[in-house]
């Protein structure tokens, strides 16, 4: 506690700190809020600039990068069906939604709460265990546990948003055979690259998700217009109540723990534990059927997670000097230029500097709810807009943003080629959740599945001896069975579907 | 077991057809790779056939399970709601993004985006000829501006000559 105080002192009694904090704080909002430019972009920009900074506040300043450009990327998901960042899509699937039935207001809300939430636990948790959490995570965690992980999550995926639950599988089964597509993780031998050479890094899943949802909806909404079925959304500015979030308390604990424990793994990040976290809301819920039409459990459990791993992933990089993301790789750049290390010295060599590192992100995490209720009442007003002036606008900002993450026109063409595939898609009942889950988790399972088969020597009984990895796969094949039992002994049809 | 309609079938007949050449597209890269018995090849089979059956699982699903008139199925509920053919202005709609993301590599985003966003806004139904021209307009220098000189995203300038001249002489306007 008494670091902690000194730590906030420390932060807030310097000008030039607390401008820095403000400006990571608002840069990473808009820049999160920005497809395709997304806070690794601000982070790239202001790389050479950090080196006339002190230590701590160049870290500082990428911290509250991290907290509040994990939550920008929920406003645009919300309301326009535009995920700022692969770690707001799942946010996406019942944000939108809810915006279409007049619940904008809602929805923006609980994202705001939820990741000031999940945030500020997570820093809380960071702050308390960093060492010890640090040394368990990276010794019981290896890849027969991710991949099971991610089986598990594949499961969940398929009762997402489609309209049968065969449906649902070949929303999955698609979005895993377009990550087959380029180089195979173990020998790079090339899959399904027909000798073009854009193919070979693979299908970003970036343009394919802003094809997926921002275009297809454009095209979705420009066709009830053309047969005079278009509605423009209702502007609400309701607040969730109390109420309505205590009666998600479960869903909330249980994303914080999820998103923390896969913000701790590296390589994981913010975005498997946003759909990891959206899974198990999924797992866990009475009504499966009803995520992705508009649930608020379903924004609730994907940005509270998603901002609970921003504290965790701190803590490998801290405490290990591992880095677990993009955005905490570059923050080892940045140690490297005061000539740093991270890892356990830190804690004795520059103790001021980690807590005031901790401070800032508690803060930035308490400054998102003040900010964001702000821009609940004021950015839910960009649905007033008219569609002759949203879909041009959307369409050119998905546009920009598949070109800008790696200046190739092919990703502007696979952006529309996906958009075009999930209009129909959509139309024929498909989950652009389930595409999106498989394409994402399809590159790191496969990769995992790989590692994990050598290490276990093809053996399944070496499952067994690892005690996470078998609990989530029996967890996994759990899921497939019940799917299997509704499907068969539920007589009345339980999926229905929204478009 | 019930008739279906026509588009059930194009849609179990697209499942196969992709499951079919993405199992034969397999012997192209199944090669025996050193450490890992199972290849490049062993993950995309598992992941074609679980495509495979839940192709296959959906058609019989719509064969068998919804008999009774009055109890309709989700995919029934699919057609009736959104399987209405497609008007030639929206097969348009569906084009003319395509050919916007085929031309803008040689003709350059600053010159095809604007008449990009009025063929878009002219199929969406626009008529009044001060929106179509005011509003792309709008948006393509609000946007350029805000990419081009503030974020500092280069964005294609196109490599037809003539085109590409255009494209570096708005950029340097921009910025």
């Amino acid at each position: 506690m008494e670091n902690f105080i000194q730590g906030t002192l420390t932060l807030f009694s310097d000008f030039t700190s607390i401008m820095i904090f403000i400006g990571g704080l608002l840069g990473g909002m808009f820049f999160g809020a920005i497809p395709g430019v997304s806070m690794l972009t601000l982070g790239a920009i202001i790389l050479p600039f950090t080196g006339s900074m002190t230590p701590t506040d160049a870290i500082m300043l990428y911290s509250v990068i991290y907290c509040s450009g994990v939550f920008g990327g929920a406003i645009t998901a919300i309301l326009f069906n535009i995920p700022g960042a692969p770690e707001n899509a799942p946010t996406a699937f019942d944000g939108y939604p809810m915006t279409q039935k007049g619940m904008a207001g809602k929805a923006v809300g609980a994202a705001v709460l939820c990741s000031a939430f999940g945030g500020t636990c997570s820093a809380l948790l960071m702050m308390s265990a960093t060492p010890l959490l640090a040394n368990w995570a990276i010794s019981a965690f290896g890849p027969p546990e991710i991949f099971a992980l991610v089986f598990f999550g594949i499961a969940v995926a398929a009762s997402v948003g489609s309209a049968t639950i065969w449906k649902g599988w070949l929303s999955v089964g698609l979005g895993l055979s377009i990550a087959l597509v380029g180089l195979d993780p173990v020998a790079g031998i090339e899959r399904y690259t027909f000798s073009i050479t854009y193919l070979l890094a693979g299908i970003h899943f970036i343009p394919v998700i802003l094809g997926i949802f921002a275009i297809s909806e454009v095209l979705l909404q420009a066709e009830k217009r053309a047969t005079g079925a278009y509605k423009a959304p209702k502007v609400n500015l309701d607040f969730p109540s109390f109420l309505e979030f205590w009666k998600l308390k479960i869903a909330v604990a249980r994303s914080v723990v999820i998103g923390f424990f896969a913000g701790i793994l590296p390589g994981i990040g913010a975005t498997l534990a946003a759909f990891m976290g959206y899974s198990e809301a999924v797992r866990w819920s009475k009504k499966p059927e009803e995520f992705g039409k508009g649930q608020l459990e379903g924004v609730v459990s994907s940005e509270t997670s998603n901002n609970a791993a921003t504290g965790a992933a701190m803590i490998p990089l801290l405490a290990l000097g591992l880095p677990g993301g993009a955005l905490t790789a570059m923050m080892i750049g940045v140690f490297q230029m005061h000539n740093m290390e991270p890892g356990p010295l830190v804690f004795q060599n520059s103790s001021k500097l980690v807590w005031v590192v901790f401070a800032a992100m508690f803060f930035a995490n308490i400054s998102i709810f003040v900010l964001g209720w702000l821009q609940t009442k004021t950015v839910v007003h960009l649905l007033r807009i008219p569609f002759h002036f949203l879909a041009p606008a959307i369409m050119l900002l998905a546009t920009i943003g598949s070109y800008a993450i790696r200046s190739l026109t092919m990703d502007i063409f696979v952006m529309f080629a996906a958009g075009i595939l999930g209009f129909f898609l959509r139309r024929s009942g498909y989950s652009v959740a389930g595409i999106v889950l498989g394409l994402i988790l399809g590159k790191i399972g496969e990769q995992n599945f790989a590692q994990a088969s050598q290490m276990m020597h093809y053996d399944i009984m070496n499952w067994i001896g690892r005690p996470i990895a078998a609990g989530l796969l029996i967890c996994g094949i759990g899921t497939f069975a019940m799917q299997f039992y509704r499907l068969v002994f539920t007589k009345k049809k339980t999926y229905v579907i929204d478009d | 077991m019930r008739k279906l309609p026509r588009n059930q079938w194009i849609e179990f007949g697209f499942w196969m057809f992709f499951t079919i050449s993405a199992f034969a597209l397999t012997f192209g890269f199944d090669r025996e790779v050193n450490m890992y018995k199972f290849g490049a090849a062993g993950w995309p089979r598992i992941i074609i056939a679980v495509v495979f059956f839940a192709a296959l699982g959906q058609l019989l699903q719509s064969l068998f399970k919804a008999e009774d008139p009055d109890e309709k199925s989700a995919t029934d509920v699919v057609s009736e709601e959104t399987h209405e053919p497609l008007g030639i202005n929206m097969w348009l709609m569906l084009g003319v993004p395509l050919v916007y993301a085929l031309t803008v590599e040689s003709l350059g985003f600053y010159f095809t985006t604007p008449f990009f966003l009025m063929a878009y806004l002219y199929l969406t139904g626009e008529r009044r000829l001060g929106f179509l021209i005011g509003v792309p307009i709008g948006i393509y220098l609000f946007l350029s501006i805000l990419f081009t000189k503030f974020l500092y995203v280069g964005l294609p300038t196109g490599n037809l000559p003539g085109f590409y001249g255009f494209g570096t002489w708005v950029v340097e306007i921009l910025q």
